[in-house]
């Protein structure tokens, strides 16, 4: 595991599966500097299955680096999945290209307590296969937050041990613990 | 299916939030002027979100320079009607 940051965009390559772990206080800085990145490069497919997708704040961090933010806007191509079984169809139709995905908060929609362990498990096999498909040309990235229900933390299991790299951002700590001791030794 | 866009005026908040510690080194009294900027661009609110704009804050700004404009010209009114009268 690696500490997350822009050091994700050298680790994207085709085949190559990247898991980031995400907690909540995070991802407001997190996600929507890495789609900008990759939009300012080229084409990008934002898969979105927690309904996060910062529009604004790209579009913010494209206007820093550029003057044309709607043409660079118009590279990112979003879908969303507000259920499980929306994102095994979002990942079931997804053509494959060349362009980079990026997969937001891929397990969010498997918390549903409807949908049991099992069932969630069958459906994150079918994913896997489908983002296996998607990897044979492109560069595939998803973000993940901490599972909610401790029975379905298997998923993130799962999705780390099938990633190829994961990173992960440290925890926030408060000021005091940050503060340097003025006296050695305490 | 909820929003898929944050609203204007939790893009607004979210905006003050952000601009804290710019505000926190502000004159108090600067710091009375800057939370009336905002107060002005929320009167606008139906307004800003209707443009559909990718950056919003330009057309938050508007907003502001609108209010602005408006008590100039309140201002202006006021001054001819004491000139003349």
């Amino acid at each position: 595991m690696y500490p997350v940051g822009m050091d994700i965009l050298p680790c994207l390559r085709p085949g190559s599966l990247i898991a980031s772990l995400v907690p909540h206080h995070s991802r407001a800085s997190f996600i929507p500097e890495l789609i900008a990145e990759l939009a300012l490069l080229g084409p990008i497919t934002v898969l979105d299955g927690g309904n996060c997708f910062p529009a604004y704040r790209i579009a913010q961090l494209i206007r820093r680096k550029s003057l044309q933010v709607d043409s660079i806007s118009k590279r990112i191509i979003v879908r969303r999945a507000f259920t499980c079984y929306q994102m095994v169809n979002l990942l079931e139709s997804a053509p494959v290209s060349s362009q980079p995905h990026v997969i937001l908060n891929l397990l969010s929609t498997f918390q549903d307590d409807q949908v049991k362990p099992n069932e969630a498990d069958r459906l994150l096999t079918i994913c896997f296969a489908n983002i296996d498909r998607l990897l044979v040309s492109a560069p595939v990235a998803t973000t993940l937050e901490p599972a909610i229900l401790a029975e379905k933390e298997f998923l993130l299991k799962r999705v780390c041990e099938r990633a190829d790299e994961v990173f992960t951002l440290p925890l926030q700590t408060s000021p005091q613990e940050e503060q340097l001791s003025f006296f050695q030794g305490m | 299916m909820g929003r898929t866009l944050v609203t204007i005026t939790q893009y607004l908040n979210e905006t003050e939030a952000m601009l804290s510690s710019f505000r926190r080194a502000l004159r108090r009294s600067d710091q009375y002027i800057f939370d009336g900027i905002f107060a002005s661009a929320r009167k606008h609110i139906t307004a800003i979100s209707q443009t559909d704009s990718l950056l919003p804050f330009e057309t938050v700004l508007l907003a502001v320079m609108l209010e602005q404009a408006k008590e100039i010209a309140a201002l202006k009114h006021e001054l001819e009607q004491k000139r003349n009268g």
